[in-house]
C-alpha cells in the first residue's frame, strides 16, 4: 500500500469506445477504508469506471493508479497479485452456471491456488468446511453442492458475495448489486457490505440507482455524468437540486 | 443477452438422479471404448504395416509440388464444376422434398386443417405415418441409395442427384418439420379465427417467421452435399472425388493434391459465405441446426442494415448457379418414368421381400454389426478428444491476443495466439474437406485393413466437423463469469478449468453423442473401402443383386442406427 494511504489514485483518466467516450478526464483519490456510492443516470459511466478500477480494461489516456502501482505499465504476475486484492460483485452475477456452488465460491481463492490445487478441487472440492460457514452466514449452506445455475435469483446472489468474502480482497467494487433484488435482501446484503467495511477496513464502492443506501451506508458519494465527475462529497452535503441536475434529461439524450 | 438467473428450478432429487445418471453412462462409455478397442485387436494384432512409411513419405512429400500444368488445372477445374453442380442439383431436390414434407409432417399443418375441435387421432394419425415413412430414406446412406439406383437407372446423373435428394429431402422435411412446429402460433391462431383457409393463414403467418431457420437449414445441408458428393464419386459420379479416387489408386500423388486442394477450397469458400450470411442475419448456427434446438421465437435483427448488397449478391449467386447446374450435369430425367426403370423397380421389389434368415447369414450379420458399431465408438471417442483439444484453438475469443486466455494489456505482441488460431482452423477445415472414405484410404497407408483404419478415417473427417462446432461452443460461452475471474487475478490456465471447461465440456459432448448417430449411419461408406462391418456386406450385396440379403442387412442396420439413436439422446439428456 502506498505511503499515503490510498488505495485509488486516478489521473486524467480517459476512456474511450470506437464510437464514443465513456469516461472523460477524471481525476479522484480514495483512501483505505472509505466507503463510497456511486450514482449517476445510465450511461454515465458507471459499469466503465468500475472496469478500469478493477483492471478489465485500462485507460485511452491518464493513469490509474492501484496500490501505487500502475496496471497498464505492470507485468501480468505482478498485476495479478493487484488485482487479488480487488473483489468485484457485478449486477448480472458472472457465475459459472454449469459448476457447483462449492467450486464458485472457491474461484474466489484461485487465485492463490497452484494449478494441481484447481484441478484436484474439482474433482474432490477442497476448503469445504470454510465454504459452508460463509454460505451459512449468508444462510444458503444447504446449497453446497448444487449446480449454481439450479439456484433463484436471489440464492445466486449471495453465492456471488460469498465468492467475494471468500476472496477477502481490500477493496470491493459492488456495480448496481441490488438493482435486481427485493427491498429486504437489499438492506441485508449493504448491511453485510458496511459491516465488512467497519471491521476488516475494507474499502467499499459501490453504483447505486437510488440515493436511499447512499445516505444510511457511504460516507461519501461520487455523481458520475457523461463520464465527468458532477460532484464528490459527504454523503450529507449532497442536496436535491444537486441529485436534480445529475439526473436531468438533456437535449442530447434526445439526439 | 443470456439470462443470468436460471428461470427453471430441477427439483434436488431430479438433479441427484441427473447426476448419477451421467456417472452410470461414464461407466457404460469406458466399457464400450474398451470393447470396441479389443475388436478392433488393439494390443492383440500386428495393426501397423511398417512397409508403408515410405509410401507415406512420397504423398507428404507429393504435397510440396501439386502438378499445376495448365491442362490438368483445367481438369481439376472442370472436376470441381462437377462436384459444384451435383451439389446444387441434389440440394434443390432435396429442398423441394423437404418442403412439402416438412408442411406434411408438422404437427400444426394437421392441427390447422383438422381444427381445434378435431378428435386426437385425427391429428396423430397422419402425423405419426408420415414421419415413420421419412425416417427410413433417412436411415439409409446416400452411397447405399446410389448403388441401389445403379441398379435400376444405369450409369447416369440422375443417380447421383438422386442418391444425394431423397436422403436429404427426407432429413430436411424433418428438420422443417420441427422448425414450423416450434414457431410461435399466435399470429397463425389470429388468421385462422378470421376465416382465412390453412394453406394461406399458413403461408402468411409461419413460414415468414420461419424463415431464416429455414434459409440457414439449406444452406448447411448445401455444406453436406459438396461432402456427399465427394463420396458418391466413389462410385462413379465423376467430380473431385472421383478422380481423388483414380489418381491415389495409380499413385499419381502430386496431381491427387491438386484435386485435394480444389477440394479445401471449394468447400472452404463455402463455408465462409455460408458464415458469413448466417452471422450478418444473425440466423441459427451450426449447433443449433444439428441438435435441432431452434430458436424461432426468438426475434432476429439484421446486424448491419448496409450488408443488404452481400444478400442481394447472395440471391443472385443463387438464382444463377441453379439453372447452370442443372444444365451442366445434363441428366436424362426421362428415365423416371422409362418403363425399363419401373421395370427393374417393381423386380428389385419382388427379390427384396422376404428377407432372407437362415442361421450362418445371421451369424455373419451378428459378426459385421458389432465391427460396425466397434468402429463407430472408436471414431467417435478419437473425434471427440482431438477435436475439443483443437476447438479451443480455433476459438475466437479465447487464444488469440484479446482473448480469455490472453493476459497481456499491451496489444501487438500476440503473434504467435494467431499461428496457434490458424493451425487450428486449418487442421479443422483440411480435416472435413476430405471425405472419410478417402482418409479411410490414406490411413491404409501404414494400417493393415480391417476396422482401425476405418474407425479413423471416420474419425479424422469427423473430428474436423466436430472441433469447429466445439470452436462454436466455445465462442458461444458467456464472457461474463470469465472476465470476472480474470479481474480477480486468476491466472490463465485455472481460468480455462473454472469458466471454460465446465461452460463447454457438457455441450461438446452432447455434440460428439449426437454426431454418434451421424456417424453409425457413416460407417457404410469406409465398408465400400473394405473396412468391415455392414458396409462391406452391403455393398457385396448390392453388387451382386442379392437384395434377399440386402433386405435383411438393411433392416439390421437401422435397427442399430435406431439403438444407437435411444443411447445417444437418453445420454445427452443427462448431460442437461
Amino acid at each position: 500500500m502506498s505511503a499515503n494511504g490510498s488505495v485509488y489514485e486516478l489521473r486524467n483518466v480517459t476512456y474511450r469506445y470506437a464510437q464514443q467516450i465513456a469516461i472523460n478526464d477524471i481525476s479522484l483519490r480514495i483512501s483505505a477504508g472509505e466507503r463510497v456510492a456511486l450514482i449517476g443516470p445510465s450511461g454515465a459511466g458507471k459499469s466503465t469506471l468500475f472496469k478500469l478500477l478493477n483492471g478489465s480494461v485500462t485507460p485511452t489516456a491518464g493513469t490509474v493508479t492501484v496500490f501505487g502501482a500502475d496496471l497498464a505499465q505492470t507485468a501480468s504476475r505482478q498485476r495479478r497479485r493487484i488485482q487479488r486484492q480487488i473483489g468485484t460483485i457485478y449486477q448480472q452475477l458472472h457465475l459459472v452456471g454449469a459448476l457447483q456452488v462449492i467450486h464458485n465460491v472457491n474461484a474466489g481463492q484461485l487465485g492463490d491456488w497452484s494449478l494441481a490445487k484447481a484441478v484436484l478441487s474439482l474433482f474432490w472440492p477442497l476448503d469445504s468446511a470454510r465454504v459452508e460457514a460463509i454460505l451459512a452466514d449468508l444462510g444458503i449452506a444447504d446449497k453446497l453442492y448444487l449446480r449454481t445455475d439450479q439456484l433463484s435469483g436471489g440464492e445466486q446472489q449471495r453465492v456471488a458475495l460469498a465468492r467475494v468474502l471468500l476472496q477477502n480482497p481490500a477493496v470491493i467494487l459492488a456495480d448496481e448489486p441490488i438493482a435486481s433484488i427485493d427491498p429486504e435482501r437489499s438492506r441485508s446484503l449493504m448491511d453485510i457490505l458496511r459491516r465488512l467495511s467497519l471491521s476488516a477496513q475494507t474499502t467499499l464502492i459501490t453504483s447505486l440507482h437510488t440515493l436511499e443506501f447512499a445516505y444510511s451506508h457511504f460516507e461519501r458519494t461520487i455523481g458520475l455524468r457523461h463520464g465527468q465527475i458532477a460532484f464528490d462529497c459527504q454523503t450529507n452535503a449532497v442536496t436535491a437540486p444537486m441529485i436534480e441536475t445529475l439526473y436531468a434529461v438533456d437535449e442530447a439524450d434526445h439526439e | 443477452m443470456r439470462p443470468s438467473v436460471a428461470t427453471t428450478l430441477k427439483p434436488r432429487s431430479l438433479q441427484r438422479r441427473g447426476r448419477s445418471q451421467r456417472r452410470w453412462y461414464g461407466l457404460l462409455f469406458g466399457g464400450l471404448l474398451i470393447w470396441a478397442l479389443l475388436t478392433a485387436g488393439i494390443g492383440v494384432d500386428d495393426l501397423i504395416n511398417e512397409r508403408g512409411w515410405p509410401l507415406t513419405a512420397r504423398f507428404l512429400r507429393a504435397s510440396l509440388h501439386p502438378d499445376l500444368s495448365a491442362p490438368f488445372l483445367l481438369l481439376a477445374l472442370e472436376s470441381t464444376l462437377t462436384t459444384l453442380a451435383y451439389a446444387v442439383c441434389g440440394s434443390v431436390v432435396s429442398l423441394g422434398l423437404g418442403l412439402v414434407g416438412g408442411l406434411l409432417a408438422s404437427e400444426v399443418w394437421w392441427q390447422t386443417w383438422a381444427g381445434a375441435a378435431a378428435p386426437r387421432w385425427r391429428i396423430r394419425g397422419p402425423l405419426v405415418a408420415i414421419r415413420t415413412l421419412i425416417a427410413v430414406p433417412r436411415a439409409i446412406h446416400e452411397i447405399i441409395w446410389g448403388l441401389l439406383l445403379i441398379n435400376i437407372i444405369g450409369l447416369d446423373p440422375l443417380v447421383a442427384v438422386l442418391a444425394l435428394g431423397l436422403p436429404f429431402g427426407a432429413v430436411t422435411a424433418k428438420v422443417f418439420a420441427d422448425i414450423l412446429d416450434e414457431t410461435p402460433r399466435d399470429s397463425l391462431d389470429a388468421l385462422r379465427n378470421s376465416g382465412v383457409p390453412p394453406l394461406k393463414a399458413l403461408v402468411y403467418s409461419l413460414y415468414p417467421q420461419a424463415l431464416p431457420d429455414l434459409i440457414s437449414y439449406t444452406f448447411y445441408r448445401f455444406e453436406c452435399a459438396i461432402r456427399a458428393v465427394t463420396v458418391l464419386g466413389l462410385i462413379g459420379a465423376g467430380g473431385l472425388g472421383y478422380q481423388i479416387l483414380l489418381s491415389l489408386q495409380s499413385l499419381r500423388y502430386e496431381q491427387m493434391w491438386t484435386f485435394l486442394l480444389a477440394l479445401i477450397l471449394l468447400s472452404g469458400l463455402i463455408d465462409v459465405w455460408g458464415t458469413f450470411v448466417r452471422r450478418q442475419y444473425d440466423l441459427a448456427n451450426r449447433i443449433d441446426l444439428n441438435t435441432a434446438q431452434l430458436s424461432g421465437c426468438q426475434p432476429r435483427r439484421p446486424r448491419r442494415p448496409a450488408s443488404s448488397r452481400l444478400m442481394r449478391g447472395s440471391i443472385l449467386g443463387v438464382a444463377g448457379l441453379i439453372p447452370w447446374a442443372f444444365w451442366y450435369i445434363d441428366a436424362d430425367w426421362s428415365k423416371l418414368v422409362s418403363p425399363r426403370t419401373w421395370r427393374l423397380l417393381s423386380g428389385v421389389a419382388r427379390d427384396a421381400w422376404p428377407p432372407l434368415i437362415d442361421a450362418p447369414f445371421l451369424g455373419q450379420l451378428g459378426r459385421s454389426m458389432s465391427q460396425t458399431l466397434a468402429m463407430s465408438i472408436l471414431a467417435m471417442s478419437f473425434a471427440g478428444a482431438v477435436g475439443l483439444l483443437l476447438s479451443f484453438g480455433a476459438a475466437r475469443n479465447l487464444v488469440l491476443p484479446g482473448g480469455v486466455l490472453d493476459s497481456t494489456v499491451q496489444r501487438g505482441r500476440g503473434w504467435w495466439r494467431w499461428l496457434i488460431y490458424g493451425s487450428s482452423r486449418g487442421v479443422l477445415l483440411l480435416c472435413r474437406a476430405i471425405s472419410e472414405p478417402i482418409w479411410a484410404l490414406l490411413v491404409l497407408f501404414v494400417v493393415f485393413p480391417g476396422i482401425l483404419p476405418g474407425a479413423l478415417g471416420l474419425g479424422i473427417y469427423n473430428l474436423g466437423i466436430v472441433g469447429r462446432l466445439m470452436a462454436e461452443v466455445a465462442e458461444n460461452t458467456d464472457p461474463r463469469p470469465l472476465q470476472a475471474l480474470q479481474a480477480q487475478g486468476v491466472a490463465r490456465p485455472q481460468i480455462f478449468l473454472y469458466g471454460v471447461l465446465p461452460t463447454t465440456l457438457p455441450k461438446s459432448a452432447a455434440y460428439v453423442l449426437y454426431r454418434w448417430e451421424v456417424c453409425i449411419r457413416a460407417t457404410v461408406v469406409v465398408g465400400l473401402v473394405g473396412a468391415g462391418g455392414l458396409g462391406r456386406l452391403l455393398t457385396e450385396q448390392l453388387s451382386s443383386l442379392d437384395y434377399h440379403r440386402v433386405t435383411t442387412t438393411l433392416l439390421a442396420f437401422i435397427a442399430l442406427t435406431l439403438a444407437v439413436d435411444a443411447v445417444s439422446s437418453a445420454a445427452r439428456r443427462s448431460l442437461r
